[in-house]
């Protein structure tokens, strides 16, 4: 029984952020979930949402962004964190996401769990990168199968969304190119530890 | 809106005097039962409800700003659509009406969304998250991620101005096209920096403030007014005649 | 009562003490002036007595900061004794509209219901906010940003406030409000802890000084020896005294050896016109202030010129040229927009040549460097460098770029004297290669050192070239008596 009670108050510490994430970490975690997310609506309203080029660049954007995040607070859940803020904050913003938010969930935890077995953020910083690789895809798994709900009558858009997922991760790639130098140099600049 | 009770409206604002989470609730509704409505008669009776929602409690400027955007886009994904059609089996033969079924399905997020955002003061929406026990661990950044948006959007606008001085008459877009490295440096770099320097800057914010994820608002409890009844019940009234009409004509 | 005895402090990422062997005592309704040049340790200062360490400030910290005799235990400890205005009043606003940051402050610290509203309506009379109350706190002026954040903080009822370099980005006018509610705020008991490198507005409002250097007290007690011209020299502080009548010309106006403004007429999306029938010219080699007010048109001015807006009614020329083909060159007041290569050599090296992908030719980048004495931050990331520095750099790549005006927005705000001096040099060099510059400021030391010409905006009804042609007052609307910082032919 005490130790049900002790379970249950240490859960509500965790999920009231006590002890595991700080303010400033959370506050982090927050606004560069919603960096990601204006920087990727801008884009799709300056260069129209279907077009290739810009959904490699709002995907290049988003993971190079995702990996400065992990640089800055490397920490286990902080991926998962970020999915949930950023999904909600897409639901607010732009009505989208919210069906799909519980899988995406689910796929980054997958992937945090992997990151840890093989050592965690905290001790191996690469990890970083594999974690943006592996959660990106599966995310983009759960979203062509949520995308035969959403379009069922069109099957069409359901192949339209796999060509889209294709290009976008083809995005994610180029983006993680570019956040690792971006990493090393935000080092250098002393702008993160 | 003359025909409306001082009850249902708020003679400060001029919106409809609901509860953050009777906003909310609606929303969820509209998005909820967009998913699961697939024939025209159900989803445009939703698209009507939702939009005379919307005008009774979003600015007609604010309204058609966003709406041009919408537009804009669905246009393009119309556009890309048929031109994929152009190369794709499975693409041809479907008809024009069936096409726009996920527009529609979006707007009817997008007519509930409008009210939510443009109406809830950030102090009220941190109350509301705590009624709903949403816990603090994702209360605190999405009170931060909503007070960051609009600095967000004002960096972008002295990046842009500060790109346009220094870039004058270098061939625009394709001078960008031909130099992505530089492009990538001149357009990213300096956003990125800003997002970790506003990071530690609310950080502090937060800080002094004395405001953690365990930060209690003095939520108080939830007191549904004759306004939010009223509303929550049109609402299920309007998702039911939707659901019925829709199976009489399918 | 504030204490603080043997305070010192070491950043996690450096080994040298940022903070040594701080000692002072403050009683209610006294205030404390902190200044030194930049990195010397004033901001660690405050940092440590807002509480920002351990959490948020990593690193080891000695010694004991007291308040009424006990040591604070925890953040909200801190939170209920202590406020902190930092530099960018806009930073710590977290809510949306004026009333809602100042509810959003009780409702953090657990107020809330018909006292945090009684709180808040007194708060936003006694600040006079009432009818700013739902305006968003994104639009108010500098002025007015940090009266909602001192609004917000004194709503607690803390007593110590501490304000860290509060008149960077104020113009005179609002720097005489502030001495005012400063004074208010110690009329009501606060003790105040005010870290600044503009001095002169502060004299009346602090009765002590603590001068920090390399983290180490130099001197503590009261104004006299700061009145020393070598002593202020020696530590890069800026003057404790504004001259009261510098002596400049007006700036021309109508066709010239420069580039002109003909009767501009502007106003933003269907407001009223912020300028009207103005017409002023910079010369060639020439240093001009832009002078007045927050609100009067300065920046619109610059953005005009630099083709950032169109004018609505008349025109700019360059030298007799097409005004289409030869814009100039603003150097903004927030820098981080502005610089986006990996070293200061490289950024030099973009403005020369924007389409090169690798430092083809580093000797001009160099040379242009050196000639600014910023040879040594070559190699330098620069975001990694001071605010000066920053600022600095910043000048030296708008004048890399082909131009004949440069236009520097607020170049000194935040600088120390050393900078200020520095940073006038560099102004004064750049008039010397036959540029114009143009230079919108409200800090009257920097116009006494490197202006040549002044040009004060007038409210728009008083805009016209008539308004001009004689002696020109820079802060003419100001209510203080130091104000009479006067020019004339």
């Amino acid at each position: 029984m005490s130790s049900e009670r002790s379970i249950k108050s240490r859960l509500s510490a965790l999920l009231d952020g006590r002890g595991f994430f700080k303010t400033h970490e959370l506050v982090t975690i927050g606004l560069f979930a919603a960096g990601s997310r204006a920087a990727t609506l801008t884009l799709a309203l300056l260069g129209g949402g279907m077009n290739p080029l810009t959904m490699i660049i709002r995907s290049a954007v988003h993971s190079a962004l995702l990996l400065v995040l992990l640089a800055k607070v490397p920490k286990t859940g902080v991926m998962t964190m970020a999915a949930l803020v950023g999904g909600l904050l897409a639901f607010f913003l732009m009505g989208q996401g919210m069906v799909t938010l519980p899988a995406v969930v689910i796929a980054t935890i997958l992937v945090e769990l992997l990151v840890k077995a093989l050592g965690g953020l905290e001790r191996r910083r690469s990890l970083g990168l594999l974690a943006v690789i592996l959660s990106e895809l599966f995310t983009r798994i759960f979203n062509v199968g949520f995308s035969y709900l959403a379009f069922r009558e069109q099957p069409a858009m359901v192949i339209m969304v796999v060509v889209i997922s294709a290009f976008s991760y083809l995005g994610i790639l180029l983006g993680l190119i570019g956040g690792v130098k971006m990493v090393r140099e935000l080092r250098h600049a002393g702008l993160i530890g | 809106m003359p025909g409306l009770s001082d009850k249902f409206k708020n003679a400060a604002t001029g919106r409809l005097n609901l509860a953050p989470e009777t906003r909310l609730a609606l929303t969820l509704m509209a998005s909820i039962f967009s998913l699961i409505f697939s024939d025209g008669i159900s989803l445009g009776i939703l698209a009507a409800a939702s939009a005379v929602y919307l005008v009774l409690e979003v600015r007609p400027k604010a309204t058609i700003i966003v709406y041009i955007a919408f537009t804009v886009m669905a246009t393009v994904a119309m556009i890309s659509l048929k031109l994929l059609g152009l190369f794709m089996a499975a693409m041809k033969g479907q008809p024009l009406y069936a096409a726009l079924f996920p527009f529609i399905r979006m707007s009817i997020t997008l007519n509930t969304i409008l009210p939510l955002a443009f109406n809830a003061r950030l102090s009220d929406l941190a109350s509301t998250m705590g009624r709903l026990k949403i816990p603090g661990l994702i209360r605190l950044p999405l009170i931060i991620t909503v007070r960051f948006i609009p600095t967000f959007f004002n960096d972008l606008t002295q990046l842009r101005e500060a790109v346009a001085i220094r870039f004058r008459r270098r061939g625009g877009f394709f001078f960008w096209l031909n130099n992505p490295v530089i492009a990538w440096r001149v357009f990213f770099m300096p956003l990125v920096v800003r997002l970790i320097r506003s990071a530690d800057e609310l950080a502090i914010a937060a800080e002094l403030k004395g405001l953690s994820a365990s930060t209690d608002f003095g939520d108080g409890r939830l007191m549904l007014k004759q306004a939010d009844r009223v509303a929550l019940s049109l609402a299920t009234i309007g998702i039911s005649l939707a659901s019925i009409f829709g199976n009489l004509y399918a | 009562m504030l204490k603080v005895q043997s305070l010192s402090f070491t950043h996690a990422s450096s080994q040298l003490p940022a903070l040594t062997e701080a000692n002072f005592e403050l009683q209610p309704g006294q205030a404390l002036m902190v200044t030194g040049p930049s990195g010397g340790g004033k901001s660690t200062l405050l940092s440590l007595l807002a509480g920002l360490a351990p959490g948020f400030l990593k690193g080891t910290m000695t010694g004991q900061i007291l308040l009424e005799g006990r040591a604070p235990q925890n953040p909200a400890d801190w939170a209920a004794s202590v406020g902190l205005m930092t530099q960018n009043p806009e930073s710590q606003f977290l809510a949306g509209s004026v009333s809602d940051e100042l509810y959003l402050t009780l409702r953090c610290r657990g107020r809330t219901g018909p006292e945090a509203s009684e709180r808040v309506k007194e708060r936003l009379a006694t600040f006079k906010l009432e009818s700013i109350a739902d305006q968003s706190v994104f639009k108010l002026s500098e002025g007015q940003k940090q009266k909602v954040v001192l609004a917000a903080l004194t709503a607690l009822k803390p007593k110590v406030l501490l304000l860290d370099e509060p008149s960077a980005n104020l113009d005179p006018q609002a720097l005489v409000s502030l001495a005012d509610i400063l004074t208010l705020l110690l009329a009501e008991g606060l003790s105040l802890v005010i870290a600044d490198h503009r001095l002169a507005w502060l004299r009346k409002v602090c009765g002590q000084v603590l001068v920090l250097n390399s983290g180490r007290t130099v001197y503590q007690g009261s104004w006299e020896p700061l009145e020393d011209n070598r002593f202020r020299d020696s530590l890069g502080l800026r003057a404790v005294t504004i001259p009261n009548q510098v002596t400049l010309p007006p700036a021309p106006s109508g066709a010239g050896p420069g580039v002109w403004a003909d009767n501009l007429t502007f106003g933003y999306h269907k407001q009223p016109p912020v300028l009207k029938d103005l017409s002023v010219r910079v010369d060639y080699g020439q240093v001009t202030a832009v002078v007045g007010p927050s609100g009067r048109g300065k920046t619109t001015l610059a953005r005009l010129l630099c083709g950032l807006e169109k004018p609505q009614q008349g025109a700019i020329y360059f030298d007799k040229a097409d005004p289409h083909q030869a814009y100039g060159t603003v150097v903004l007041q927030n820098t981080d927009h502005q610089l986006y290569m990996p070293s200061a050599l490289a950024e030099v090296a973009l403005a020369l040549n924007p389409g090169q992908r690798k430092i083809k030719s580093p000797e001009s980048a160099l040379e242009i460097l050196r000639s600014y004495g910023l040879e040594s931050l070559a190699d330098r990331h620069p975001q990694s460098l001071s605010g000066g520095e920053k600022q600095r750099l910043a000048v030296a790549v708008g004048l890399a770029r082909p131009g004949k005006l440069l236009v520097l927005d607020e170049p000194t705000s935040g600088l120390d004297g050393l900078n200020l001096k520095l940073m006038s040099q560099q102004i004064t060099r750049a008039a010397e290669n036959q540029t114009a510059v143009m230079v919108i400021t409200h800090d009257p030391e920097l116009v006494s050192l490197a202006a040549d010409s002044i040009f004060e905006l007038k409210a728009v009804e008083e805009q016209s070239i008539e308004a001009y042609n004689g002696p020109v007052n820079m802060l003419s609307s100001s209510k203080s008596e130091d104000r009479n910082f006067t020019v004339g032919p």
